[in-house]
């Protein structure tokens, strides 16, 4: 038998979910045209409806953006973590490493010496080792040491103006509040706790802005390796400055002046190299671990979040069911008279049943779609929200799985209408004509 | 009883080409409804002959409503039978009563009991709702003849709710022939109506006398003067009987 896609198999989950909801309209509804009825009532009662409807909608809504921009979140972060195939650090932990590395988190790690990074260059199948420094910022913006090569790694050429190539430029991501001319004097420190002037006399000067790269390293500025050290009065790893006595920027650094530095971003040409270096690297006296595999791990203890989350949201949806039910009830209260009609002229019970439950039918069905479209339109403020709070862009979009909420929702709240359908279809046994 | 010239003239003739099942007689024999301790109605015995038109008047709470509601199954009695021809709703379970209702019989409400919100068609042809498939389009297209011999041509698709009482009656008139009923059972029909208004609707239902039996609580005197037959109810029983 041949094997389903996932979109055939995501769409028949969804058609599964929504099935029993539509069997049981088709159950009820079966050989009537209660539908006048059902929209004079629906005319009569306008804002009630409305108000159902609309609780029912901000309930979806809800519950699908919750879902839809936790896995945006996965994949966004993910993304960032793309360009590092390996990150080398001093002992410790491999999250904060990874933090401050991959989402340029302020954090304050233990540096690795210069015998150690030139092991780490030296590691077999390793094509790119690039040192990186942090702990300083520009307007808010972290400002972050490494090399021309790992900045081309990253977003590749400039796409306005050029890589730096000297101490005192830097360029900037594609969403640091700054541009190609402009002056940056760094301050010494990040948040709050940054202190203004602190490297008086190393201004930089912009020379490029790189293409957006979705990452957190869109907001930063970028400033050869060397400049970090300079600021902060080490030595640079080049003692004796290039032939002609400029001060070089970039490998190779000399050992014994090489003032450490927190991490070592690594590429690598194949796969099996990323885990060579893996392997070779992680000691009592250095790690090397793969930032993706610490992310799934945080995505992991995210999908426990995701899970307790998704309960909250199905608890708050299962609340606003009830309510909207009971209020159903109470609204079919509102039509006895008309109930009274129908059992007078002799319609089936049936038939009665047709009614309630086409009339909260309707408000399900019309609250799930502007729920759905609720959703939409809310996904892109979230999003921004999000990616303005974390530093790296999310992108959220419906997907099957909150096709197959939807599915679920407005099954679970099809089949629960029957119960205030079949009170007051219960309720109408006995009825007369004055 | 000379023949008015009303819009239902034609009509009868109408009526008499939409499904007919013939008008049906009534047989009531010791009939009683007691509720609370009290007996309410006490009719011992009462024959109707087909295509009558019977109007029932009584002091308030002399049990008139309570006998419509019995003769057309929405009540049930504590002990009698209730015979339209064949039936005897009181020994038929409740769907079945609902079923002689949707199939028999019409109703008439002294505040017309329309959806306000809908046209007069939809109000008219409410029974296709529930009908069988192949009945709608008939259910319909009767709905819409009645529709227009009650002199309501122009007002198929105009809300009810715009509807001035006269022409609401008259949709609701239009609604219980719909059916094509055998019986058609009226409470107090002219009397949120106007003079004009309330002779109008009282000729229209005597003219559709012969095709159908009909049962009517009235307390107007103009309704009472096309009766055919008038009975006085009192605690409960029919205390006169006279063929008007």
């Amino acid at each position: 038998m041949p094997e389903l896609s996932t979109a055939t198999q995501d769409a028949l989950v969804a058609l599964a979910l929504i099935l029993p909801g539509l069997v049981c309209g088709a159950l009820v509804m079966r050989g009537y045209r209660p539908w006048p009825v059902i929209a004079a009532m629906l005319r009569r009662a306008a804002g009630t409806a409305v108000l159902f409807a609309a609780l029912i909608a901000v309930a979806l809504a809800l519950g699908l953006i919750l879902t839809a921009q936790e896995r945006g979140l996965r994949q966004a972060s993910a993304r960032a973590a793309d360009p590092f195939d390996v990150i080398v650090a001093a002992p410790g932990s491999e999250t904060t490493a990874m933090l401050a590395s991959v989402f340029l988190q302020p954090a304050d790690l233990p540096l690795l010496t210069g015998a150690q990074f030139a092991e780490v260059a030296a590691t077999p199948g390793v094509t790119l080792a690039a040192p990186l420094g942090f702990g300083d910022s520009a307007d808010g913006a972290p400002v972050v040491g490494t090399t021309a090569a790992f900045v081309s790694h990253l977003a590749g050429p400039p796409a306005e103006g050029r890589p730096f190539a000297a101490r005192a430029e830097a360029v900037v991501g594609a969403l640091a509040p700054f541009a190609p001319g402009d002056e940056i004097e760094p301050a010494h420190g990040v948040g709050e706790a940054a202190e203004d002037h602190a490297h008086e006399g190393h201004n930089l000067t912009v020379v490029g802005r790189l293409a957006p790269t979705g990452g957190p390293w869109d907001h930063a500025v970028i400033v050869p390796v060397e400049t970090l050290w300079d600021m902060h009065g080490l030595p640079d790893g080049h003692p004796q400055g290039d032939a002609d006595g400029n001060r070089p920027i970039g490998p190779p650094w000399d050992t014994a002046s090489f003032p450490g530095v927190p991490a070592v971003a690594v590429d690598t040409d194949q796969l099996a190299a990323a885990y060579g270096v893996r392997a070779a690297l992680s000691r009592p006296d250095i790690m090397a671990f793969f930032p993706g595999a610490v992310l799934a791990q945080l995505h992991a203890v995210l999908g426990d979040a995701r899970a307790a989350l998704s309960v909250m949201a199905l608890a708050s949806q299962a609340l606003v069911t009830v309510a909207v039910l009971a209020g159903l009830a109470l609204v079919m209260a509102l039509f006895a008279d008309q109930f009274a009609l129908l059992a007078a002229m002799g319609a089936p019970l049936r038939f009665t049943l047709a009614v309630s439950w086409g009339f909260a039918a309707i408000l399900i069905l019309g609250g799930a779609a502007l729920g759905v479209a609720l959703a939409l339109a809310g996904m892109g403020a979230a999003s921004q929200i999000l990616s303005e709070r974390l530093g790296f862009a999310v992108h959220a979009r419906l997907g099957w799985p909150e096709a197959h909420m939807t599915a679920a929702f407005v099954t679970l709240m099809l089949v629960a209408a029957l119960v205030p359908a079949i009170a007051r279809m219960r309720g109408q046994r006995r009825s007369g004509i004055a | 009883m000379p023949v008015p010239d009303t819009a239902l003239a034609d009509g009868v003739l109408a009526a008499r080409t939409l499904p007919d099942r013939g008008a049906l007689p009534l047989s009531v024999s010791g009939l009683r409804v007691v509720a609370g301790g009290r007996t309410i109605l006490d009719v011992p015995s009462l024959e109707v002959a087909a295509g009558a038109l019977v109007v029932l008047r009584g002091a308030s709470g002399a049990g008139k409503s309570t006998a419509l509601n019995v003769l057309s199954g929405n009540m049930a009695a504590q002990a009698g039978r209730v015979r339209w021809g064949a039936t005897d709703i009181a020994a038929l379970p409740p769907s079945g009563r609902r079923r002689f209702r949707r199939e028999r019989l019409g109703l008439l409400f002294q505040d017309y009991r329309l959806f306000a919100e809908l046209g007069a068609l939809d109000n008219a042809a409410l029974p296709a709702a529930w009908a069988p498939a192949p009945r709608r389009a008939g259910l319909r297209a009767t709905a819409r003849a009645s529709l227009d011999r009650l002199g309501l041509a122009d007002a198929a698709r105009r809300p009810v709710a715009v509807m001035s009482g006269g022409e609401r009656q008259r949709v609701a008139m239009a609604r219980a022939l719909s059916t094509g009923p055998a019986v058609i059972l009226a409470d107090e029909p002219t009397a949120s109506l106007d003079r004009e208004n309330a002779d109008r609707l009282a000729d229209d239902l005597a003219l559709l006398a012969g095709a159908h039996t009909l049962v009517v609580v009235s307390h107007d005197p103009a309704m009472q003067a096309r009766a055919t037959r008038l009975l006085t109810l009192a605690d409960g029983r029919i205390v006169d009987d006279s063929d008007a």
